[in-house]
């Protein structure tokens, strides 16, 4: 908008005009410089004390998070995109994580659904529960070594299977101790709670973990376990429950996937044959496919995977062939 | 000569994100919307447009460009530009990152998978909407493309809220989605007139 003066002279308008732009380019000038301030102290703390910026972040953090691993999601997204897994399951891992949060659970039976339980918090609750959780990060960092100590000495009766399967784990896995685990997997040994048996008997060929693939020599994480059987041996169901995929897939191959209680969940891929379908209940050692050699693959053998409450655990931990 | 306008918005922003940064988000979202505005920078070179400044405040980067003498072809291509470039390093990113067992490049390929799609939304002051907007001038006439991108903007934020309200009640607790919708909607009301945000 340009603004012209009707004279030669300087009128009171344009004088108290001018004063006003001068005024709020001042305000302007001001504000910046605090923010620009703001930023740099920012920048000091976090430097030259590091203590203060990361007890406000892990404040922060959490309660923005939510128990929920972004930069471990965003990893595993980046990952799909050239890599082995599939992005539909990595998405549909993250639904569940994203989803099945914490609070109260209510099971609703849907009639043709995958939505199993139904969190229903008020938002009170929901704050509430926030600063209760942080609380108790707090309280439980505070506690001294030996306590600790004391707490895991006095669980000792289950865990301590447990934690020598782990260990043993641990172990094999030296070389590669720089890398953590990926982000939906763990190296625990949950207690699964349900009765379980062997799907295939024979040698362990690829354990799970990280590998040297030998031709491309990389380093890859083996989500589950092979285990060498003859052509058309039969595969049993680890344990009771429903079959929620039978399909194909060009890496799986003929692949089933089997939705057991607590949250436990079977994969068995690359068989020959599968001798049920989607929504078949299946009983604990019921032969539901044929070892084989689809998807890809070297040789006829079982890919194994377990999985509880979305992470892949290591099925050797369960696997004890008589 | 390029007139740079940093607003105090955008030093706070990158406050907050400095002080709530784990382990290499901060540097690889900096990355990628970095990658984004010289794909767009570069388009509009390519295609002869004149850049006369770059504003950065709290909604992001904007970059002022001429548009005059640019045909409607010329800006979609421009706008399209930025979230191809995400997602050439995107895939590029996850080649090398499965390659060499880099976490930080798998989360530098996931930030440009996740910066590609969120651009191509089809809102108003995104690329996606603007490209769509461009189409559609082109095609018919900027009345008409002006009304669909509105529709299309508050369709597409409302579900967005929809979305992030049932993550909230279903989670009790993430209400990650939710703020972004609402930023979202903010950035739509603050929008320029002319919508030339890039």
């Amino acid at each position: 908008m340009k603004y012209e003066s009707g004279s030669g002279h300087r009128t009171k308008k344009s004088e108290s005009k001018k004063n006003l732009k001068i005024n709020r380019d001042a305000l302007n000038a001001v504000r910046l410089i605090l923010c620009a301030l703001i930023l740099g102290i920012t920048m000091l703390l976090k430097t030259f004390f590091p203590s203060v910026t990361t007890a406000a972040s892990e404040f922060l953090l959490p309660l923005m998070e939510q128990d929920f691993d972004y930069k471990g999601a965003i990893t595993a997204i980046g990952g799909t995109l050239t890599g082995d897994k599939n992005i539909t399951e990595v998405l549909g891992d993250l639904y569940i994580k994203a989803f099945d949060g914490g609070g109260s659970t209510i099971n609703v039976s849907a009639e043709e659904g995958d939505l199993e339980a139904l969190n229903i918090v008020t938002a009170g609750d929901f704050l509430e529960d926030s600063v209760e959780r942080f609380k108790t990060k707090r309280a439980a960092a505070a506690e001294t070594l030996e306590e600790a100590a004391e707490e895991v000495a006095a669980e000792a009766e289950a865990p301590a299977e447990a934690n020598t399967q782990v260990a043993t784990f641990l172990a094999n896995q030296t070389e590669f101790s720089d890398y953590d685990p990926p982000w939906n997997v763990s190296y625990d040994m949950p207690e699964l709670g349900i009765d379980y048996t062997v799907p295939a008997t024979g040698a362990i060929s690829s354990a799970f973990g990280y590998r040297l693939h030998p031709l491309e020599n990389t380093v890859k994480f083996h989500y589950g376990t092979d285990i060498a059987a003859n052509m058309g041996t039969g595969i049993a169901a680890f344990a009771t429950g429903t079959v929620i995929t039978a399909n194909e897939s060009a890496a799986a191959g003929l692949y089933i996937i089997i939705q057991h209680e607590n949250g436990v969940r079977t994969k068995y891929a690359h068989c020959n044959a599968l001798y049920v379908q989607e929504g078949d209940t299946v009983s604990k050692g019921d032969i539901i496919a044929a070892v084989g050699d689809t998807g890809d693959v070297t040789g006829a053998h079982l890919h194994f995977e377990l999985i509880v409450d979305g992470n892949n655990i290591n099925p050797e931990y369960y696997l004890i062939f008589v | 000569m390029r007139k740079i306008k940093i607003t105090g918005g955008f030093a706070l922003l990158m406050s907050a994100l400095y002080l709530l940064d784990n382990g290499g988000m901060l540097s690889a979202l900096i990355l990628s919307a970095l990658v984004h505005e010289l794909g767009h920078v570069a388009a509009i070179k390519l295609c002869g447009g004149k850049i006369s400044g770059l504003t950065m405040d709290v909604t992001g980067f904007k970059i002022d460009f001429n548009p005059a003498g640019l045909t409607y072809g010329a800006e979609i291509i421009i706008a399209l530009a930025g979230p191809c470039l995400n997602l050439i390093l995107a895939y590029f990113s996850s080649w090398a990152g499965n390659r060499m067992g880099s976490e930080f490049l798998l989360l530098l390929s996931g930030l440009n998978l996740i910066l590609c799609v969120f651009n191509l939304l089809p809102i108003r002051q995104f690329d996606g909407g603007r490209a769509l907007f461009m189409l559609l001038a082109m095609l018919f006439n900027i009345d008409l493309a002006e009304r669909t991108l509105c529709i299309l903007s508050c369709g597409a934020i409302f579900l967005m809220m929809i979305g992030g309200a049932y993550l909230l009640i279903v989670s009790g607790r993430n209400f990650t989605w939710l703020t972004v919708s609402v930023w979202l909607l903010v950035s739509y009301c603050k929008r320029r007139g002319n919508g030339i945000e890039y």
